[in-house]
């Protein structure tokens, strides 16, 4: 019998959606059986990566302060450069945790003013609702970067470069990306720790999904998905290489996240410039296993680190988070068995 | 400032500073020609403006190209032809070209599926090629489609007018309005929101007699000054106007919103902002 490829299947209508996502992780097995799609001298992974867990009772912290304290610990130094800070901004509905809060985008923005980078701007590209505008002002992100001076970049609509994938889980070859992220010195990933029903968790690495131009692929950047969520996930980020992650898991999402979950109390903000390795620590923080998230076990062998032997955790400890996350049933087997 | 006596010189003057050499405007200064944006902003200045940008805009088997060099993005390419009739415009490739490619494209076909309550067969219009329709393509094509059915001599696809809409009334939000996808999934009701909203309402203002339309012009009686943007608001007064309902509430939250709209230097949304609160041809780009 002729094997159709996941795509082929749906265009033929012979997919379901949950079929769709089932098959996700095929194509990572078979590159782990066989040649994997990247050279391995384009990457090195780190011999360890530090990930800073810094407390974060409520969002009347300074955020300010204390991500200017994890840029010292972790010795990032932003210099003259250009930074980019990518929330995660998809909906807006009072009372749930769906964006990056924008104190934590404010103060981050402010810490890295004051480490002396040449520019920074907040950048997004939603990709369910196109209405930045309103999301910036429903929000309240917009009044922040006002007061800071910055300006928001809507990379659904930016201008746009094809680029070369580095990775090529996808077999998409290349990719459109907006100059603004292909143009910055130093990309930072600012998600929102959630429970993701298709992915398992969403944090700095799924972030990255936002810079996909929505004007060339089209919300919700269905592509992506049809060529796979967690081998998107390594393409884009083997490709984007961000420079660090700042994770807000001070208010978290459990059950059916990224949209439809439950505020979950969780008082910490991660930092890494392994944003596998804050992802990994994100996941046993919220008991789901890194092993277990194909993306990441992939990832763990070019992107970043997973191993908890080769993380070095600082600040404070994982044990004082921990919790086990609900999660819907389709990424159940993805927990962690404590 | 009241809705009568808003100067909407600065919105022109804006939309004017922000033209490309090539005649077509990005989604902000500066920025690439893109379709969208420049389809609003030529509807937007009217007919004083030389439009050559648009009929000339490029394009690749009957369909506009979202920007050089780029693949169509078929709401975009509905978008233009909604444009193309309401200013009496030939496109260079021909208007009936453009359409017959829009009735040539559609939607990935999904199987049966139990993650959610909807009916997978439906085939109306995506995004781009090989994706799954979605609510906002559709209402764009479906908008363009009936327009052009009404011109004499343009060729017309009666089903895929039909399925396009049973698509949207499928897609309906359980207490009317419309996500801009789905209306539940994994057991949960998702949210309606005005724009979405607005844009299926002004695809069906020809089927005032569907429950599903009624409660879904409630829902943007209701909410349409909630969700505060210059596309959201611009698009809300124009399908309750083309509803016949009152539309001040929502003409003064646009008015108000306009600041940020030209702060943020949006001009997609900025152009949509200046059709909708002209007054002169009382919206007839969008109204059937």
């Amino acid at each position: 019998m002729q094997r159709l490829s996941c795509k082929e299947r749906a265009q033929d209508g012979r997919l379901s959606r949950r079929e769709f996502v089932a098959a996700l992780a095929v194509p990572i097995v078979a590159g782990a059986c066989n040649r994997r799609p990247y050279r391995g001298g384009d990457f090195s992974l780190p011999e360890r990566s530090v990930v800073e867990l810094l407390p974060a009772s409520s969002y009347d912290a300074d955020f300010g302060d204390l991500i200017g304290r994890g840029l010292r610990d972790l010795g990032v130094s932003v210099q003259g450069r250009r930074v980019l800070l990518k929330p995660n901004m998809v909906e807006y509905e009072p009372g749930t945790a769906i964006n990056t809060n924008p104190l934590v985008v404010a103060g981050a923005i402010a810490a890295f003013q004051r480490a002396g980078a040449a520019e920074v701007i907040v950048a997004e590209g939603p990709g369910h609702r196109r209405d930045t505008e309103y999301l910036l002002t429903r929000t309240g992100l917009h009044d922040h970067l006002c007061d800071h001076g910055v300006r928001f970049v809507d990379l659904n609509e930016d201008d746009v470069e094809y680029v070369p994938l580095r990775s090529n889980f996808t077999k998409l070859d290349r990719l459109a990306l907006p100059v603004s992220v292909l143009r910055s010195d130093f990309v930072v990933s600012m998600p929102k720790l959630k429970t993701h029903h298709w992915a398992g968790m969403t944090a700095a690495m799924k972030n990255f999904f936002g810079t996909v131009p929505g004007a060339v692929y089209g919300w919700p950047k269905n592509v992506l998905h049809m060529h796979g969520i967690h081998n998107s996930i390594l393409d884009l980020n083997a490709t984007i290489q961000p420079r660090l992650a700042i994770v807000d898991a001070v208010t978290a999402m459990e059950g059916d996240g990224p949209i439809m979950g439950r505020p979950r109390h969780t008082g910490f903000i991660a930092m890494s410039q392994d944003v596998v390795a804050a992802d990994a620590t994100c996941c046993r923080v919220i008991g789901l296993d890194p092993e277990r998230l194909p993306y990441l076990a992939e990832a763990r062998h070019f992107l970043g680190n997973i191993d908890p032997h080769r993380i070095e955790q600082r600040g404070e400890r994982i044990d004082r988070y921990a919790a086990e996350f609900d999660v819907v049933d389709a990424i159940k087997s993805y927990r962690l068995t404590r | 400032m009241s809705a009568e006596t808003v100067d909407l010189t600065l919105l022109r003057q804006f939309l004017l500073r922000a033209r490309n050499a090539d005649g077509g405007w990005g989604y902000q200064a500066g920025k690439a020609s893109r379709l969208e944006p420049t389809c609003w902003a030529i509807l937007a200045l009217g007919s004083t403006l030389e439009r050559g940008a648009l009929k000339q805009w490029p394009c690749a088997e009957g369909l506009l190209l979202e920007r050089h060099g780029a693949a169509p993005n078929y709401a975009f390419h509905g978008q233009a032809l909604i444009v193309l009739r309401a200013l009496h415009l030939e496109h260079a490739a021909g208007n009936r070209t453009l359409l017959a490619a829009l009735q040539r494209v559609k939607g990935t076909r999904l199987a049966a599926s139990d993650i959610n309550r909807q009916d997978n067969s439906l085939q109306a219009w995506s995004w781009i090629d090989g994706t799954f329709s979605w609510v906002e393509p559709t209402a764009w094509c479906l908008l363009a489609q009936k327009q052009w059915s009404a011109v004499p001599g343009a060729v017309g696809d009666r089903t895929r007018i039909v399925v396009a809409e049973q698509m949207l009334v499928d897609r309906c939000c359980a207490k009317g309005g419309w996500n801009y996808g789905n209306a539940n999934m994994l057991g949960q009701d998702l949210r309606p929101f005005v724009p979405t909203t607005a844009l299926a309402l002004l695809s069906l203002q020809d089927r005032t007699s569907l429950p599903e339309v009624a409660r879904s012009v409630a829902f943007l009686e209701r909410e349409a000054t909630s969700e505060r943007s210059g596309t959201a608001l611009a698009l809300a007064l124009m399908a309750l106007r083309a509803y016949g309902r009152s539309t001040a509430a929502v003409r003064d939250a646009l008015i108000a919103q306009l600041p940020t709209t030209l702060g943020l230097g949006k001009i997609a949304s900025a152009a949509m902002s200046l059709y909708a609160l002209s007054e002169a041809g009382r919206h007839a780009a969008v109204v059937l």
